[in-house]
């Protein structure tokens, strides 16, 4: 016992002298639960999977190389044609090849860097995928493909002919593939890993191998939808079921899309490991001998959380993440559907491959350590790690479930994506809930998107292909995942959340395991929502303020439009009054005249005509609120449907003290606000912002000449 | 307790060095107020908890209340350290000397001040370079820890403001000339002699700047609210009551001396 507390009083002075650095929180032990036997969950949990989905399915069989950072194997892939055209070619996707060199359209975008991070000048800069060899299996009924050890003696050789960009690659068929035919296709591939810095690739032991196999793009009527791998441009995938067999390093804690059906005992300082993924369009896997493992349940789903030592103190606080994401994404968007969902934490050192997603597996980011200083100041965030957890779960559903073209329509999936992570932020923290504080100010999930809207969301509309935005124009992010989230947060907000989460829950049923397009997510939204929803029965005029959703949406979505309005002036003048010469009854002028009021005397409430000027200063034009508050403290509510330049409010005999524009903050997309309110003048209201700047600088003058002084 | 006798006995030294202190806040930090006001022009915000987002759109629009405010904060530096050297002279005679003069006070606490000046802003140069010097001696001394070498650099700063206390002291109540830079090492020296000297003083800085740190943790804390305010001021005043207790004890140890 002695000993233990003179461990703990050194540890405790230990605390008191270095602060952040001794006191973080020791690593708990691990903890490992059941491997699920099913890579889906019942179906009378998950509901069912529509019949004829499933057209490409894939086993791999690969080995890595974790000294030289390779992964050598075979894809077997056999692939249906659900289109009424026969095809005399298979497209595939050869993403790694993006890295390749630098005049590849990815990397010459990116200019050797991807969201802060930078691409190694070394040894490992380079990635790339090689297929040396491909074979046709089989054409018409497929046998059963699934073991890779099964090799067809009379497969017919074919060759793959790559793109103008190497990350697209052609394999002509020796005759084509009908309507509801099937081909197999075997491919014999080598791929290098880079040192990551962008999504995929290693760091040391740490492998992450993500579009590291030749991938088939998808087929629509009009030909194949393959997209140029670029900066911005994500993935596009058919669903199906996929067999892989890795062969890794003993050492190796492997982490994969899907459940582990079998690990055979190690065999020369190697073990081979069989997944299984149902259902899914793409498959990614990490190892590293540095992992900790942190196995939870959610109900009936198992979380597996794989992270270095270093940042074992935070698997909690990302698994309560997680949590909450699951409650809050499985009650909304309907029952996630797979058995298994893995975390895997990059080591601090492979900050590129952190915050990205595929089928039941993410990356995510590092809670940002802060220095005591700056915790005593009273700095909390959950931006770093566990927002990080969240968005990249919500991808799970946007687009991993809801599977739709992100290199075409990223907003699809980021945007809506973004969208469905304050919900659940909110769900999880109460409504509008806070993801950073500093002291006694707060950044909420609203702030967070709205800060970003200025700046970014008015060069390109929302929906443009991935490849479209440039990097230099830094306008990716703010516009495909905040104003996304804007325009559907103030959807919703304008119709009210319970009219617009069923519509949108409709959408999430009928899109589930499909690929739906920006079109269909407005269709049925202006289905289900009605082609204009009332908003106030009595505007200004005594007519109704309705919202006109599909246009609402073309704005949001296809323009830059952007909602701004501004109380460009509010006072008080005198009221008409009936003084003059009237004509009377008898057909007489009279004179009436006023009671003369000594100059400078204020009118009386009667005498007076509160007025206001509302001003339409962005082009979006959309239903606003604006409350008037009068003398007395009387408030008054009432919509304007925010179609004209302006609009002049009157109140005869009313005396008006200030106006608010949107009081209830409903219109997210407003990314100005602070003319929103408006006093009249010579209102003894501070502008709640001068008074506390001046105090904090007074606070900061005081420290320093006290600190400084005599 | 000798040295706290002498603060005490000296109340209105004390108030109006904190009048002196809160009146340049208040009025450095009235600019700010004028350019966030121009910036708002009559609108108003408000949710007094979420000035964050409200500052990162006004600050968008008007960045110049950043340079206002960047100006406001580099003035006060400047202005307490200059403030420090011009009252230092009459400070010290003060402390040493608490009787009632009347009138003559004032007089004679504007002749210490000025007629000291020219030598105690020689003896602070001095207190840079010793200040300079020990920062790489406390780098040598930490390695790479820079938690080490933080709390050594501090140890040592301390040090450093005790000798130009002591040799200030020397110089206006002892009359020494001060000029040689061999006084001021005297001066140091006789603090590493007095281990004693070096923990009072150096307790005091200790206090002082952790006084100082604690107004910035109130005012993020507290932003905007005016509890907050009146505690930083209230803080500000401890905080030159600690600086005139620490003086205190040069004055002290120049009379032991």
């Amino acid at each position: 016992m002695l000993a233990v507390g003179s461990r703990l009083l050194r540890r405790a002075a230990a605390c008191a002298l270095f602060g952040a650095v001794a006191c973080e929180p020791a690593a708990a032990p691990e903890r490992r639960v059941p491997e699920p036997g099913d890579p889906l969950r019942p179906p009378d949990v998950r509901g069912p999977i529509p019949a004829g989905i499933k057209l490409a399915d894939y086993v791999l069989d690969a080995s890595l190389d974790a000294e030289k950072h390779t992964v050598s194997g075979t894809a077997r892939i056999t692939w249906r044609n659900h289109t009424r055209a026969p095809v005399d070619s298979l497209v595939l996707h050869l993403y790694m090849n993006g890295f390749r060199a630098e005049d590849t359209a990815w990397m010459a975008e990116a200019r050797g860097a991807h969201r802060g991070a930078r691409q190694d000048k070394g040894e490992g800069k380079w990635g790339y995928i090689d297929v040396r060899a491909a074979r046709l299996l089989a054409h018409g009924p497929t046998a059963d493909f699934k073991a890779p050890e099964q090799r067809d003696a009379a497969a017919t050789p074919l060759a793959l002919v790559e793109g103008a960009d190497p990350s697209l690659g052609t394999l002509a068929l020796p005759r084509p593939v009908g309507p509801d035919e099937a081909v197999t296709v075997e491919l014999d591939f080598f791929t290098q890993l880079p040192r990551v810095f962008a999504r995929t690739g290693y760091d040391g032991d740490f492998h992450m191998v993500g579009q590291w196999y030749p991938k088939l793009a998808v087929r629509h009527e009009g030909g194949w939808q393959a997209h140029v791998f670029t900066l911005h441009s994500e993935f596009y995938a058919d669903f199906g079921d996929y067999e892989v067999h890795l062969d890794v390093p003993e050492d190796m804690v492997v982490g994969a899309t899907g459940v582990l059906v079998e690990e055979r005992p190690p065999e020369g300082g190697r073990k081979r490991l069989h997944y299984r993924a149902d259902t899914v369009h793409d498959f990614a896997w990490a190892a590293s001998p540095d992992f900790l493992e942190y196995g939870d349940m959610w109900r009936d789903v198992r979380i597996r959380q794989l992270i270095p030592r270093a940042l074992a103190a935070d698997a909690q606080r990302h698994l309560d993440a997680q949590i909450a994401a699951l409650e809050s994404m499985d009650a909304r968007f309907g029952p996630y559907p797979w058995s298994t969902i893995t975390i895997v934490h990059p080591p601090e050192t492979a900050g590129g491959a952190q915050g990205m997603e595929y089928p039941t597996l993410y990356t995510t980011s590092d809670i940002l350590r802060l220095p005591l200083p700056l915790r005593l100041l009273g700095i909390h965030e959950l931006l770093t790690g566990e927002f990080t957890t969240i968005h990249e779960f919500g991808h799970q559903y946007f687009q991993g479930l809801l599977a739709s073209d992100e290199a075409t329509q990223p907003w699809l999936d980021e945007g809506i994506n973004s969208f469905s992570n304050t919900l659940a932020l909110d769900d999880w923290l109460g409504d509008d809930a806070s993801v950073a504080r500093i002291g006694n100010q707060r950044v909420s999930t609203v702030d967070m998107i709205r800060v970003a809207l200025p700046a970014s969301a008015e060069l390109d509309p929302v929906d443009r292909p991935a490849d479209a935005y440039r990097d230099f124009t830094g306008t990716f992010g703010g516009t495909v995942y905040r104003k996304t989230a804007a325009v559907f947060h103030t959807l919703r907000a304008l119709v009210g959340p319970d009219k617009f989460d069923r519509a949108f829950r409709v959408y999430c049923d009928t899109w589930r395991f499909r690929h739906p397009t920006g079109d269909d997510l407005r269709a049925v939204l202006v289905r289900e929502l009605g082609p204009k929803v009332r908003i106030s029965e009595t505007g200004p005029d005594g007519q109704p303020v309705d919202l006109d959703v599909a246009d609402f949406l073309q704005q949001g979505i296809e323009t830059t439009a952007a909602v701004d309005f501004a109380a460009a002036r509010v006072a008080n003048r005198r009221a008409v009054g009936d003084g003059g010469w009237h004509r009377g009854q008898d057909g007489a002028l009279a004179l009436i005249e006023p009671e003369a009021k000594p100059d400078g005397e204020e009118l009386e409430d009667a005498a007076s005509e509160g007025f206001a000027l509302i001003v339409r200063e962005g082009e979006f034009r959309v239903p606003v609120e604006l409350e008037f508050e009068f003398k007395g403290g009387e408030r008054e509510r009432l919509w304007w449907d925010g179609q004209a330049r302006y609009r002049l409010f009157t109140f005869p005999g009313k005396k008006l003290t200030g106006v608010a524009v949107d009081p209830d903050d409903k219109l997210l997309l407003e990314g100005e606000r602070l003319d929103n309110r408006l006093r009249v003048p010579g209102s003894r209201q501070r502008d709640g912002i001068s008074d506390p700047a001046a105090r904090f600088s007074e606070a900061v003058d005081l420290a320093l000449l006290g600190g400084l002084g005599l | 307790m000798k040295a706290l006798r002498r603060v005490l006995r000296v109340p209105g030294l004390w108030l109006g060095l904190c009048a002196l202190h809160l009146g340049l806040a208040w009025g450095l930090a009235q600019p700010v107020a004028g350019a966030v006001r121009t910036a708002m022009g009559g609108h108003t915000w408000t949710d007094p908890h979420r000035l964050i987002a409200a500052l990162a759109e006004l600050l968008a629009q008007s960045p110049a209340i950043v340079a206002v405010f960047a100006a406001a904060t580099v003035a006060s530096g400047l202005l307490g350290a200059a403030i420090a050297l011009l009252v230092r002279g009459g400070v010290l005679l003060r402390l040493d000397d608490a009787s009632d003069r009347g009138s003559r006070a004032w007089a004679e606490f504007g002749r210490a001040s000025l007629g000291n000046l020219p030598v105690l802003a020689l003896i602070g140069l001095y207190g840079l370079v010793l200040r300079l010097v020990l920062s790489f001696v406390a780098n040598a001394l930490a390695g790479a820890h820079a938690l080490v070498e933080l709390v050594v650099l501090v140890l040592l700063l301390t040090f450093a403001t005790c000798a130009g206390d002591l040799a200030a002291a020397r110089r206006v109540l002892r009359g020494e000339r001060g000029v040689h830079p061999r006084e001021y090492v005297r001066a140091c020296v006789d603090v590493a002699r007095s281990p004693r000297l070096w923990l009072a003083s150096g307790a005091l800085t200790l206090a002082r700047w952790a006084v100082a740190g604690a107004i910035v943790l109130v005012a993020v804390h507290g932003a905007g609210e005016a509890w907050a305010s009146w505690s930083a001021r209230g803080l500000a005043c401890v905080a030159v009551f600690l600086a005139l207790w620490r003086m205190a004890v040069a004055v002290e140890a120049s009379r032991r001396a």
